[in-house]
């Protein structure tokens, strides 16, 4: 089961302004960190990956496909962007149902999926609520649970704790490391501490250039901190 | 229930009779003529004083669009219509109105055959100079006039015949079999709801996405794009069309009734046929529209457009009304038959209707068919028209605030 994505010389310019430039990547199956500031391109990286936006220059391929194979990558992705909701009249349950139902899971597979799915992202007692009544955290948690419904390879996710309190933010990191088991997780953020304690792997984008791509630890490196460590990858004092 | 022979009365029906449609006419055109040359001269007209402005105005026509509106002439154009009345009756307007008792209130055309003046002001003419006469009359005032030919029938009526009543009651039970008359009346009132109402529901349920913040999560799955907007088309189309089937539910189920009690057959099935064939191509333009406007635009802009263009079908639609008293609406949007009867007209005009409905259900599923083909790039992020409005505005408040910088 292939869940690697090579990127070569990506680029995606929006009239003269440059989100990414000549990005290279090779990310293979765990939780693979992707770090940078706000307009750094980890939107725009996240959005090509999940066949939403169209490249400029380079090549993709995801899980085996090349980007062009649109319907087939959306089969074996799981996408949660960074600003998302769901229709606010709509149980938990029926939120999956539907999106279930869009992935193209048949009628017994999202009936024995979803229970398991809410399980795993702690939602299960709420799943009767409507989603309006759901804490900013809980609609994270359901974001993560359509993400990872149709049991995609690769999951790629937007900024996930963004807005969370500490004790949330612990308990997401950790379901992300343990959904990283098997298969692929680019996790985006842009806080440092999120990436030093979930991520053995990690690539920096600045201003839609590749910074740096490799272990944790290489990133580090001789400096005292991973805050350090990132100022100094953008070259900012 | 059949007319009764022993009552003598089967109502009235329009006509053209030469003694009273002439007379009737010369009578309106004069009251118009006197009205509008005293609004347009204030010439101290004695008779002018105490009438509303609005019937001032000058003669009443229609829009192309079915508008009511008044047309004042030149002074040429009022001059030749002086000449025309006089040549046809030999008097002035001023003369005719005296003749008639004064000045009166213009009626709507469709009432204008409850005046009766035959014999109070003299014909010179023929029928067939008259009619070439009021021809330019119609020219003059710029058509759609009550002058113009086939609307010379609405100036007189006459008693309907037994036979007639007859003919008109067997159409309903034998040729319509009751429920088909009575279906095509009620099409006829929910055509014009649903062209005014019906582009709420695609345009609403389109805009949920982006108001829940839904287009990413949906736009990521991997249903395909063809098979996401049908399904959404045809919710939306069963949404449109589900309260007037369920409503026709009740005038069906009270012919059944008394059908069965008078013993006449009814179909049971007319409501349905109606809503399928007469409304639902309706439906579908309007909806595809929606879908097109809504997927391309990410805005409610839909709603005025379909809104403008269902009005002007139906003011459009009404002016065949109009024209030919159970008029089947050209090759308008909205299908009108005000009737209930008429048969025959409606199976004279079948191929015509058929393919005004064939052209609406075409069209909807085309539009439909292009909007998959325009959400497919934009789920591709090939076409964000919303986002390049907000990206050309958001430049022009930086530009623009950089020069009052300056």
């Amino acid at each position: 089961m292939d869940t690697e994505i090579t990127i070569a010389n990506l680029s995606k310019r929006y009239g003269k302004t440059i989100a990414l430039d000549g990005v290279s990547l090779h990310i293979k199956s765990g939780l693979y960190g992707l770090l940078g500031q706000n307009g750094a391109g980890k939107t725009t990286l996240m959005r090509i990956l999940a066949t939403l936006l169209p490249k400029s220059e380079g090549s993709v391929s995801v899980g085996g496909f090349d980007i062009s194979q649109a319907k087939d990558i959306r089969r074996i992705i799981g996408y949660l962007p960074q600003e998302f909701s769901f229709y606010p009249s709509l149980r938990v349950r029926e939120a999956l149902d539907y999106l279930g139902l869009l992935s193209g899971m048949s009628n017994d597979e999202r009936k024995t999926r979803i229970p398991d799915v809410l399980r795993c992202v702690n939602l299960y007692e709420d799943r009767n609520k409507r989603v309006k009544a759901l804490s900013g955290g809980m609609k994270r948690r359901l974001g993560i649970a359509q993400a990872i419904l149709h049991d995609p390879r690769i999951l790629i996710v937007g900024e996930p704790t963004a807005g969370l309190d500490p004790v949330e933010r612990i308990h997401f990191r950790e379901m992300l490391a343990a959904l990283a088991e098997g298969r692929t997780v680019i996790f985006s953020t842009h806080i440092i501490e999120d990436i030093e304690k979930t991520c053995g792997r990690l690539a920096v984008l600045n201003r839609g250039a590749l910074v740096f791509n490799g272990e944790l630890a290489d990133f580090i490196g001789s400096e005292d901190s991973m805050e350090a460590a990132y100022i100094r990858a953008i070259g900012e004092a | 229930m059949p007319p009764d022979e022993r009552t003598g009365d089967f109502g009235r029906v329009n006509a053209v009779i030469p003694e009273k449609t002439m007379p009737n006419a010369c009578a309106t055109l004069a009251t118009e003529y006197l009205y509008e040359r005293g609004n347009s001269f204030a010439d101290g007209y004695s008779d002018i004083s105490g009438v509303p402005n609005y019937i001032r105005q000058g003669y009443m026509s229609y829009s192309e669009l079915g508008f009511i509106q008044r047309k004042t002439l030149s002074p040429e154009g009022r001059s030749e219509i002086a000449d025309i009345l006089y040549r046809i009756t030999g008097l002035t307007a001023e003369e005719i109105s005296s003749s008639i008792n004064g000045l009166y209130e213009p009626l709507p055309f469709e009432y204008r055959s409850e005046n009766d003046y035959s014999g109070r002001i003299p014909v010179l003419v023929d029928y067939g100079t008259f009619t070439k006469e009021m021809r330019r009359v119609d020219q003059i005032i710029g058509g759609n006039s009550a002058y113009a030919e086939k609307k010379l029938i609405l100036f007189a009526t006459r008693e309907a015949t037994y036979e007639e009543k007859y003919a008109e009651y067997e159409g309903v039970v034998k040729d319509d079999m009751v429920t088909n008359a009575y279906a095509r009346y009620y099409c006829d009132y929910m055509m014009i709801m649903v062209a005014l109402l019906c582009i709420f529901i695609p345009v609403s349920l389109l805009l949920r996405d982006r108001r829940a913040r839904m287009s990413e999560l949906l736009a990521s799955r991997s249903v395909g794009s063809a098979q996401f907007i049908a399904v959404r088309y045809a919710a939306s189309v069963t949404m449109a069309l589900l309260p007037v089937f369920l409503i026709s539910l009740i005038p069906t189920a009270e012919f059944i009734v008394w059908g069965g009690r008078h013993g006449i057959r009814v179909d049971p099935f007319a409501f349905i046929k109606y809503e399928a064939l007469w409304l639902l191509p309706t439906i579908l333009a309007i909806t595809g529209v929606g879908f097109l406007l809504t997927v391309l635009t990410d805005t409610p802009v839909a709603i005025p457009v379909q809104i403008a263009w269902s009005w002007i079908a139906i003011m459009g639609t009404g002016m065949a009304l109009m024209d030919i008293q159970s008029g089947v609406g050209g090759w308008w949007l909205v299908l009108r038959f005000n009737l209930v009867g008429g048969h025959d007209t409606i199976m004279a005009n079948a191929t015509h209707i058929l393919a005004n409905r064939v052209l609406y259900a075409a069209l909807g599923i085309g539009l439909m068919l292009l909007t998959v083909a325009i959400y497919e790039m934009r789920r591709k992020g090939r076409i964000d028209v919303l986002g390049k409005i907000r990206f050309a505005a958001a430049n022009r408040k930086i530009s623009d605030s950089s020069v009052a910088a300056e």
